[in-house]
């Protein structure tokens, strides 16, 4: 049996769950919002890790929910004309969990070996579902130990981290992940509170981005769309270490508005906007973080926003692992 | 080949993929640029299909492609010796990119290339046969 070791570890977090995985398992399946959804990881070979949470609604009863999960896998498994040996009541003594409610630890074997583990969380008062998956010739019983005693929840009026592809970000209580673009290359998690909107995006290969334009020439011209709307300011200061660009917009007069011709006319809400965006150049990447609101009073504390997003690994702060 | 005949291509394994060597087809001429990207020129093919549409349509005789920076690296690597993996490595490390971001621009691009018959792809005799004994088989999830 061949033991699995990985060298490298990083920090994934979404809707407040957050766990260490190995380096190369990244997101291949994201679905669902904070209440309900799943996530699956994949390293280059195989889907590694699915997590499933769903709101418990006050029920903190697992072992029941397991039941089913297990007689639904045995009728499976006697469908297929195959013998099913689930693992119940394995020791779990070296878990330790301190969100967790009455944790189950179990697994089978089938074509690969599966170790599951379910259990409610208080701080949240949502059910999760923590699946590893492992071949059958390896050895990762340090991986899971440490996979799952990394599992820690966020409780709703608590700061969120937002962690995957080395991305880290963390959003106020309030907002919420209204949607979020997972392009190779383009990362864009856009959170939502009323009609204030506090998106972040970040860009690989900023090397070659900005190879022959300067950071705002490649700002003005990637968020046109954004910017089309509002009157801009913009100024180039450093921002944290890095150099990069303090941006203000204005929204435009309405009366300019109506002498747009009728497929021009913009019907969204008019807003403020605010923006630091900034080059990487310890992980070649271009940051930009926006807030948009509509009076002065409901505008998100950019300064905080911009320093909530991690840049580069070293300065991975304990918060981070929420 | 019949107009409807479809030519299946071989389905290989993940793991099989990566460990595939991609080769440029040796018919095109390419040359590096002053600015170090690689421009392939690409002549009208010589079959009677494309005779008699040139005779109505304006078809060029030759066409030149010019690969953008990361293209023009990654066209250097497909050189019948380096793996993808070791492609999404290489590129990696040269741009720091996240290993999920570098494989799937990279397997697009290089799927993009196959489709237009710039490249090939070398796999071991084993690893076709590999999956087609995994297909056969049931896998039960």
């Amino acid at each position: 049996m061949k033991s699995l070791r990985y060298s490298d570890w990083t920090l994934f977090g979404w809707h407040g769950l957050n766990l260490e995985v190995p380096l190369e398992w990244n997101p291949g399946k994201i679905t669902g919002d904070y209440k309900a959804g799943s996530v699956r990881l994949d390293d280059p070979t195989l889907a590694r890790l699915e997590i499933e949470w769903k709101d418990a609604r006050g029920d903190k009863r697992v072992a029941p929910i397991v039941d089913r999960y297990v007689d639904g896998l045995a009728q499976s498994a006697h469908k297929e004309k195959k013998i099913l040996d689930v693992e119940r009541n394995t020791d779990a003594s070296w878990l330790e969990l301190p969100d967790a409610c009455s944790p189950v630890f179990f697994g089978w074997q089938a074509e690969y070996r599966i170790h599951a583990l379910a259990f409610y969380s208080m701080s949240s008062d949502r059910l999760f579902f923590v699946k590893i998956r492992t071949k059958l010739d390896e050895d990762a019983g340090v991986n899971i130990k440490r996979i799952l005693n990394s599992i820690r929840d966020t409780a709703p009026d608590n700061d969120r981290t937002w962690a995957l592809y080395d991305l880290v970000c963390s959003s106020p209580p309030q907002f919420s992940l209204e949607t979020y673009d997972l392009k190779s290359g383009h990362l864009r998690l856009c959170f939502q509170h009323g009609q204030t909107i506090l998106q972040v995006d970040r860009l690989s290969l900023a090397e070659v981005l900005l190879k022959k334009r300067t950071l705002l020439d490649w700002y003005q011209e990637f968020f046109r769309k954004n910017l089309r709307q509002v009157n801009l300011d913009s100024q180039e200061t450093s921002v944290g270490d890095h150099g990069g660009l303090t941006v203000r917009g204005k929204p435009k007069s309405r009366w300019r508005g109506l002498l747009m011709p009728l497929p021009f006319w913009n019907a969204r809400p008019r807003l403020n906007m605010e923006a630091r965006v900034w080059t990487c150049n310890h992980v070649n990447k271009i940051y930009a973080v926006h807030t948009y609101y509509k009076k002065q009073k409901d505008a998100p504390d950019i300064e905080y926003a911009r320093r909530a997003v991690v840049c580069h690994r070293e300065s991975v702060p304990d918060g981070g692992k929420a | 080949m019949s107009l409807f005949s479809l030519k299946r291509q071989p389905k290989i394994s993940r793991e099989a993929m990566f460990n595939s060597k991609p080769t440029r087809n040796s018919q095109l001429e390419w040359k590096t640029n002053k600015d170090d990207e690689v421009t392939i020129s690409l002549k009208r093919a010589d079959t009677t299909k494309v005779k008699i549409l040139s005779k109505i349509f304006w078809v060029p005789e030759k066409r030149t492609l010019v690969l953008d920076e990361i293209g023009s690296q990654v066209w250097e690597m497909c050189d019948g010796r380096t793996t993808v993996g070791a492609m999404i490595k290489r590129l990696c490390e040269t741009h720091k990119l996240n290993a999920k971001e570098a494989e799937i621009s990279l397997l697009s691009y290089l799927r993009t290339l196959g489709r237009k018959n710039l490249l090939g792809f070398l796999v071991e005799k084993s690893d076709l046969r590999k999956k087609k004994r995994r297909a056969s088989g049931k896998a039960w999830k």
